[in-house]
């Protein structure tokens, strides 16, 4: 017979207690009235000699009936022939992610993660197996589960050998990746017929900038429970930096604006920003406020502009205390002009184009009236045209956008509309146009944001084009064209600006001229940025001058004659870019990148992910809301103990033994209750004959 | 020569022809009656026994001690026993007497049929009786942790009366106070007596001496008869049992096998140092166990009388009997 409480018992030794303290008896039931106690003193208690068990019936019940609730107590069941084994209760599959983020480069935080991963590696039991994935914004499978159950000793050895070889990256941190991946392997280990109950530990620091959102899609498997075991660091604070750009339409600076973000659970607030050049410090240092979970944005004037980096100081981790910066190299942008207009004629068109482009960002203009043959002899990076051209010019201009070179044209007439077709467009219908004592003058309406031209319009600050106001314009009606894309239209419906794509160019039309004698345009401050928005789809892909994150892409455009193109990494290494490679995927460390081709050297800066600057630790909580399941699951002895718990709990609720007991105690104690008063009767029946002792006067 | 008091054989003899077994004597329900019996038959004894020297009209007569006036030899009485007899007149035995009678919880114990208080009622009514025969005045203190009843000392019939009325009303009590009614009366009695304090003196020792010697320095006569039961003797018990003091409700665990020796020692050491007390004051003790007939006491106070007036001066001018 088994037990449920077998603790009980000892309700059962408690039968013994009234006889022990019979037997040793301090304060005999028997009392004596003396005249004087004078002249004794208190006896020692003894067992008496004369001990001995009176109404053993009665003392038999009462033992019995304790000895019973007890008994009841106890929960007895039979177990039987059903027997659970060991064999029967399946080990753990451990899946350990295993946080490789930048943010775990802080103070010591790495060395705590291996501490975690070694802890689940030697909890492992012979029936267990484990995983290792290191993931930041991608995963790694660094081990996978052992098919060889025989020698754990061994697995834990290959699995703490894998783990020692992980560093941490630059990367940020994407949980919801790593968690589904994790689950993923499972599944997988399950097809494999690799049995056993599933686990999910997280070693990481649990940084509040790591992606989790895609964890809603997921419904969390009930038998995947997670174990999250968060690293601290001793020094919370952490703040870091970014250069903000200046964006169009707002007004100058003077020096840079460095917007500082401070942590969350911070306890540090006053910090300094320098620049450097390489090492050499440029200026002296700027020091800024920033309380805890808010962020400043400061303007930081250095002594000169000549620094590739920001250097913040004050804080406790220095992994994102560094913004580099890579100024871009001066290009030149190559124009052809097809008008009549003088540059210096401000009634005309390239009166204005000359100046928005003039002084661009470093960028010089160059504009070329040379004749169509030149064409063939020096390339061009953009196409201007303002007048009609005829048929040998516009076959060679649509050759030259076929082949990757953009145009601008400006429709100045009907004729110039009707005229030119194969850059514009079809025109299914051409209306006469507007002269400047239209009173109904156009504005544009319908503007599409979502092209490259208008999107840095597309903040409200800068999305009224209301007032530019057109009076002279061309009205026409496209056709059909999958190649034309209306990018703007005017109150009436008719396009204003739109685009055709011709081979590997794309031409830009303008159904208005932007001088003052067409429209306001050329005097509004959009003017400039649309311009630069066209000649920047048109040069060759230069590299972002606001840098990239670590894991970027960067685009590189070669040039088709080049031999070499090379890119040094931060950390020196030198890498050589295929002839068919237009991305550069190696952006794996924060730093100034040098990317060489042919005997022309242009840099670009790559930052680390402001998401991975927010270090104050979520919650585990925070993936509970998410639907993750916490808990560790037990091992395999554990697990046999659960489940031969839960055995012996269903065996003994159907057996049912306890109730019997119980019934059987109240029977006794109804014995017990009638032969105690029969005998109290005898007793008090006979105690009326016997002689006083001590009786008061 | 007069004759020396009864020894212990004589006492003895006298107890095989007719002393009267106490256990009996209880059953008179009637206190006056039991200590007439106890008087009656204690004098009737003495008619009988050719030892003890005294005779019915004892109450008129007292032993010859040296230094009386033989004038007043009852020569008669000399021939019938051989004893020297001096005639007392009336005068001479007015003596005023008080009953002390003890009436506290502790002597509310007894191991035989009775308790000791029952004892000492019949044994306060037996003197009361003899001394009123002998008549004496006769004065009754009962107390406990106070006096409960006074009567002065008083020779009238009604009186004695009185006196068993008093005896037998009074109620057991609660503390023991030897004290406060031994003060009283030394102090509000003024005419010398004798004092026969019935107790069982189970009390410090020094209290009882300090209070004795009031009474002795105002010149009372003391006899204390020291009511015992025989269990406070031996403390013969037979089975461990919590051991309750009557008087302060105290109960402590006793062993009577353990404890037994160290008892008997501890209550000869408190008996002799009572005695020693007793016999520096001059006062005699009487130790009366219960299981012991009254007569014995009777004798004994008797006896302790005659040492008594054998060795100081008389009270009373001697006349001659008629």
């Amino acid at each position: 017979m088994s037990f449920l409480s077998a603790a009980f018992a000892i309700g059962a030794a408690s039968i013994a207690l009234p006889i022990l303290f019979h037997l040793i008896r301090r304060t005999p039931k028997e009392k004596q009235e003396f005249s004087s106690l004078m002249f004794l003193e208190p006896s020692p208690p003894v067992v008496t000699r004369r001990s001995r068990l009176d109404e053993l019936l009665l003392l038999i019940l009462r033992s019995l009936t304790l000895a019973l609730l007890a008994f009841a107590f106890m929960r007895p069941f039979w177990r039987g022939n059903d027997a659970l084994s060991l064999e029967n209760v399946r080990g753990r599959r451990i899946v350990i992610l295993v946080d490789t983020s930048a943010s775990m480069r802080r103070d010591d935080i790495w060395e705590q993660a291996g501490v975690e991963v070694n802890a689940v590696i030697n909890d492992l039991a012979e029936a267990d197996s484990a995983a290792i994935i290191a993931f930041d914004r991608d995963t790694r499978l660094v081990a996978d589960f052992s098919l060889d159950r025989s020698n754990i000793a061994a697995d834990r050895k290959r699995l703490a050998e894998t783990f020692a070889a992980i560093k941490p990256t630059w990367f940020e941190t994407k949980f919801d990746r790593a968690m589904l991946r994790a689950i993923d392997l499972l599944n997988d280990a399950d097809e494999q017929t690799i049995a056993g109950a599933r686990q999910v530990v997280l070693i990481s620091d649990l940084q509040a900038g790591g992606t989790r959102d895609d964890l809603q899609k997921l419904e969390w498997p009930d038998s995947v429970p997670v174990d999250i075991r968060t690293i601290a660091s001793v020094k919370p604070t952490n703040s870091s930096l970014q250069l903000i750009e200046q964006n169009p339409g707002e007004p100058e600076v003077d020096g840079v604006k460095v917007r500082l973000s401070n942590s969350v659970d911070a306890t540090e607030s006053t910090f300094a920003i320098q620049a450097f050049n390489d090492e050499q410090s440029v200026g002296r240092t700027s020091k800024h406020g920033v309380p805890a979970g808010q962020s400043r944005t400061v303007v930081f004037k250095p002594a000169s502009t000549d620094f590739d980096r920001i250097v913040l100081s004050g804080d406790g981790a220095e992994f994102d205390n560094t913004w580099f910066v890579a100024r871009p190299e001066p290009a030149t942008l190559t124009v052809r002009y097809w008008g009549k207009d003088a540059v210096d004629d401000a009634d005309g068109s390239l009166y204005y184009f000359d100046r928005a482009l003039r002084e661009g960002e470093n960028r010089t203009l160059a504009i070329t009236t040379a004749e169509a043959d030149a064409l063939d002899s020096q390339p061009f990076d953009f196409h201007f045209i303002t007048h009609a051209v005829d048929t040998l010019e516009l076959a060679r201009l649509v050759e030259s956008v076929e082949s990757g070179t953009n145009a601008l044209v400006v429709l100045d007439s009907i004729e110039m509309a009707r005229q030119l077709p194969g850059l514009v467009g079809q025109l299914s219908e051409v209306d006469g146009d507007r002269s400047e004592n239209d009173p109904a003058d156009k504005r544009l309406a319908d503007i599409d944001f979502s092209d490259p031209l208008f999107s840095k319009f597309a903040s409200p600050r800068f999305n009224d084009f209301t007032d530019v106001r057109f009076w002279r314009s061309v009205a026409v009606v496209l056709a059909d064209d999958s190649n034309v894309d209306v990018l703007a239209r005017f109150d009436d419906r008719s396009p204003a600006i739109w685009t055709r794509t011709i081979g590997d160019g794309k031409v830009f039309v303008f159904a208005s001229g932007w001088q003052p004698t067409a429209s306001q345009l050329a005097l509004s401050n959009k003017f400039v940025p649309l311009l630069e928005g066209m000649v920047s789809q048109s040069l060759p892909k230069s590299l972002d001058s606001r840098g990239y994150s670590v894991g970027d892409v960067v685009t590189i455009q070669r040039p088709a004659h080049s031999a070499t193109a090379t890119i040094r990494t931060p950390d020196g290494a030198v890498i050589s870019l295929d002839d068919e490679s237009a991305e550069f995927r190696e952006t794996t460390m924060p730093g100034i990148y040098e990317l060489a081709i042919d005997s022309s050297t242009r840099r670009f800066a790559v930052n680390l992910s402001a998401s991975e600057s927010q270090t104050a630790p979520l919650q585990a909580s925070d993936f509970e809301q998410l639907g993750v399941r916490l808990g560790v699951q037990t091992a395999q002895a554990a697990e046999y103990d659960r489940l031969r718990t839960l055995r012996d709990q269903e065996l003994e609720s159907q057996q049912k033994i306890w109730k019997w007991a119980i019934v059987m105690a109240l029977a006794f104690i109804a014995a017990e209750t009638w032969l105690s008063g029969a005998r109290s009767r005898l007793i008090s029946a006979a105690g009326q004959n016997s002689p006083t002792n001590g009786v008061t006067p | 020569m007069p004759q020396p008091p009864p020894n212990s054989e004589q006492r003895a003899s006298k107890s095989v022809q007719n002393r009267l077994d106490p256990a009996t004597l209880m059953r008179i329900k009637n206190l006056e009656w039991r200590a007439k019996a106890v008087v009656e038959g204690f004098l009737t004894g003495l008619h009988r026994s050719p030892y003890h020297g005294y005779s019915a009209e004892f109450s008129e007569y007292r032993q010859y001690t040296p230094g009386d006036d033989p004038r007043y030899l009852d020569w008669r009485l000399f021939g019938r026993s051989d004893r020297y007899f001096i005639k007392r007149f009336e005068e001479e035995t007015n003596l005023a007497c008080w009953i002390l009678l003890d009436l506290s919880r502790s002597m509310g114990f007894g191991s035989v049929e009775y308790s000791k208080v029952d004892y000492a009622r019949t044994v306060a009514a037996s003197l009361a009786y003899f001394l009123n025969r002998q008549r004496d005045a006769v004065g009754l203190v009962t107390f406990d942790e106070r006096i409960q009843e006074s009567l002065p000392a008083r020779f009238r019939p009604s009186h004695l009366r009185r006196i068993m009325v008093s005896i037998e009303r009074s109620v057991g009590g609660e503390g023991t106070d030897l004290s406060t009614p031994l003060e009283q009366i030394a102090v509000t009695v003024s005419q010398r007596g004798l004092i026969v304090l019935i107790s069982d003196l189970l009390t410090p020792v020094e209290e009882f001496h300090r209070r004795l010697g009031f009474l002795r320095a105002r010149g009372h006569e003391v006899v204390v008869v020291r009511i015992l039961d025989p269990r406070e003797i031996d403390f013969d018990f037979d089975s461990p049992a919590m051991f309750r003091d009557s008087e302060s409700g105290q109960e402590i665990f006793i062993d009577p096998e353990d404890a037994k020796r160290s008892y008997r020692e501890r209550f000869q050491e408190h008996s002799a140092a009572v005695e020693e007390a007793a016999a520096q004051l001059g006062a005699d003790v009487i130790t009366a166990v219960t299981d012991q007939p009254i007569d014995d006491l009777l004798f004994d106070f008797l006896a302790s009388r005659s040492r008594d007036r054998g060795g100081r001066t008389q009270r009373r001018s001697q006349t001659g009997a008629g």
